[in-house]
């Protein structure tokens, strides 16, 4: 894969890398901060990808480290509640409503519920991407699914997804 | 009542997002050789309240079975313990557990060592039973260049041969402990469901760490800064046949499951993992009643092992998330197999507790 191969691969990724790093991360300013590292460091880490048909799922990978790195960094700097009071006031913006939802679950269940119901990673690729078991995916899957399914009835008169 | 349409509900990307890939793409050049993002490893916290109810008397019978597997009585042999770190993993084990495990072959402290690149790693316990297999590693260095980041590549060969997806299904690794600073000594587990279907019990089994990544900086706010230590680390580990430790009940008994009959085939325990098998018919039949139409990801929370009992009815292993889900198609079972987050004695359990709402199996 080439430079521009590269370039086109990344820019045909944007909006997905987005939502992922928005799951973790929550801010757009670090969302930014993220993506531009992780593409560098993909550039730089070529020779990993093995096919370039999984192009975007390695990209994705790349990205999820760098953002959860982030996250660690930010965590020791600060007490969770600050954190978590900021977190909120940054989302709290453009938004809409049903993502906006989305983004208040607990980040152990919005990272796999973004993979999964708007990414469309399965299961297995999902666990391999955060370290993690098959079970334990589907656990939290399940349990993002209810946790909004009562949010989005009770406010905002959706039925399923 | 309306779904979600996800293309009108997301977001655009946000402009400054935008210029900051552009930004990036525009700088890509050979420089950026420099940077890694390498392996983040998380570690799944399983929120257990984790006590330790294995008193000297419960030990009794593992102990026999252990020396059955072994050939021999244990009477004051130097057996040496296991590892403490690992032991803290498996909620500190008694001592008699400990040491029968190791006599048995079953854990195992290999102190096989391999240096690369400034880094050691050196393997200090192995546990396993017929189904699963746990590696803790220790990892020194000579820099410090350890606990920010982690190994991005992890092979396992069984018997030397192939890749981790052979025989083993379902594998984490990472550092045990997350830390915002480097130092010169970590430790790094390795937890692998084997794979049912292949049956694998065999000799050893080939440990290959590749890329180790950490982060300097990280007190600056910005996400530090990336390195990469490349290096191959290779370890051949001996293992040992667990499958002797395996409990198994055939049970076909019907509960009550959100209403609808299920029937529980079979439960099988070793002292590291539950596997519990269900009538798939009567599955289906449970997904379709309480869950309508069910992606394939859905998970049937009432099927999973809420508590393990002994048959005191003391609680011996409490509600853990399951390893993974697999369908025998010439049984016609589903099963869910469960990594158990303290070592169990597979003969002193009396019951098993499923779902939230906790139904009752009797394990005779």
């Amino acid at each position: 894969m080439d430079k521009e191969e590269f370039t086109k691969g990344v820019l045909a990724a944007e909006k997905s890398l987005y939502y992922v790093a928005k799951s973790i991360l929550r801010n757009d300013e670090d969302c930014a901060d993220a993506m531009q590292n992780a593409i560098l460091s993909a550039y730089s880490s070529l020779h990993t990808l093995r096919q370039e048909a999984y192009f975007k799922t390695w990209l994705t990978r790349i990205l999820i480290n760098e953002c959860y790195k982030m996250l660690r960094d930010r965590k020791s700097e600060i007490s969770y509640e600050e954190y978590m009071e900021h977190e909120e006031a940054e989302t709290s913006g453009a938004d809409t409503g049903v993502f906006d939802e989305v983004l208040k679950l607990a980040e152990q269940y919005r990272v796999p519920f973004v993979l999964h119901y708007i990414e469309g990673y399965q299961v297995k690729e999902i666990a391999e991407m955060l370290h993690t078991t098959e079970g334990s995916i589907k656990t939290r899957l399940y349990r993002s699914r209810n946790l909004l399914k009562k949010r989005l009835k009770g406010e905002l008169g959706y039925e399923a997804y | 009542m309306k779904r979600i349409d996800w293309e009108n509900e997301l977001p655009d990307v946000p402009e400054k997002v935008h210029a900051s890939v552009l930004a990036a793409i525009e700088g890509l050049s050979a420089e950026n050789r420099e940077l890694h993002t390498g392996g983040e490893n998380m570690r799944e916290d399983n929120n257990l309240k984790r006590k330790n109810v294995w008193g000297k008397k419960k030990t009794l019978a593992l102990v026999a079975a252990l020396a059955a597997v072994l050939g021999t009585t244990v009477v004051g042999a130097e057996i040496l313990h296991w590892n403490d770190r690992a032991a803290e993993e498996f909620d500190h084990p008694a001592s008699e557990v400990q040491e029968q495990m190791t006599a048995a072959g079953v854990a195992a402290t290999p102190q096989a060592s391999v240096t690369d690149a400034g880094v050691t790693v050196t393997a200090v316990q192995t546990i396993q039973d017929e189904y699963r297999l746990y590696i803790l590693l220790e990892v020194t260095s000579e820099e410090a260049v350890l606990g920010t980041g982690g190994f991005d590549e992890m092979n396992l060969a069984a018997d030397g041969q192939g890749t981790t997806s052979d025989v083993f299904n379902n594998v984490g690794w990472s550092f045990a402990d997350q830390v915002t600073e480097n130092s010169t000594h970590a430790y790094c587990w390795i937890d692998a469901m084997k794979d049912h279907d292949t049956a694998w019990n065999g000799e050893s089994v080939t440990v290959t760490l590749g890329t180790l990544s950490y982060y300097t900086e990280l007190d600056k706010g910005n996400g530090g800064v990336a390195h990469v230590v490349d290096g191959n680390w290779e370890l051949t580990l001996p293992l040992s046949d667990a499958s002797g430790l395996t409990r198994t009940w055939d049970l076909d008994t019907e509960v009550m499951l959100s209403g609808v009959p299920v029937t529980v085939r079979r439960v099988e325990l070793s002292p590291l993992t539950l596997s519990i098998s269900y009538d798939d018919e009567d599955v289906n039949e449970l997904v379709k009643t309480v869950y309508g139409d069910a992606e394939e990801d859905i998970f049937i929370s009432e099927m999973l092992m809420s508590e393990l009992l002994d048959s005191d009815g003391n609680t011996i292993e409490k509600g853990h998330d399951a390893f993974g889900e697999r369908i025998d198609t010439e049984r016609g079972e589903y099963i869910w197999d469960v990594g158990l987050a303290s070592v169990v004695d597979p003969e002193k359990v009396g019951a098993i507790l499923l779902g939230e709402d906790k139904v009752k199996v009797e394990l005779p």
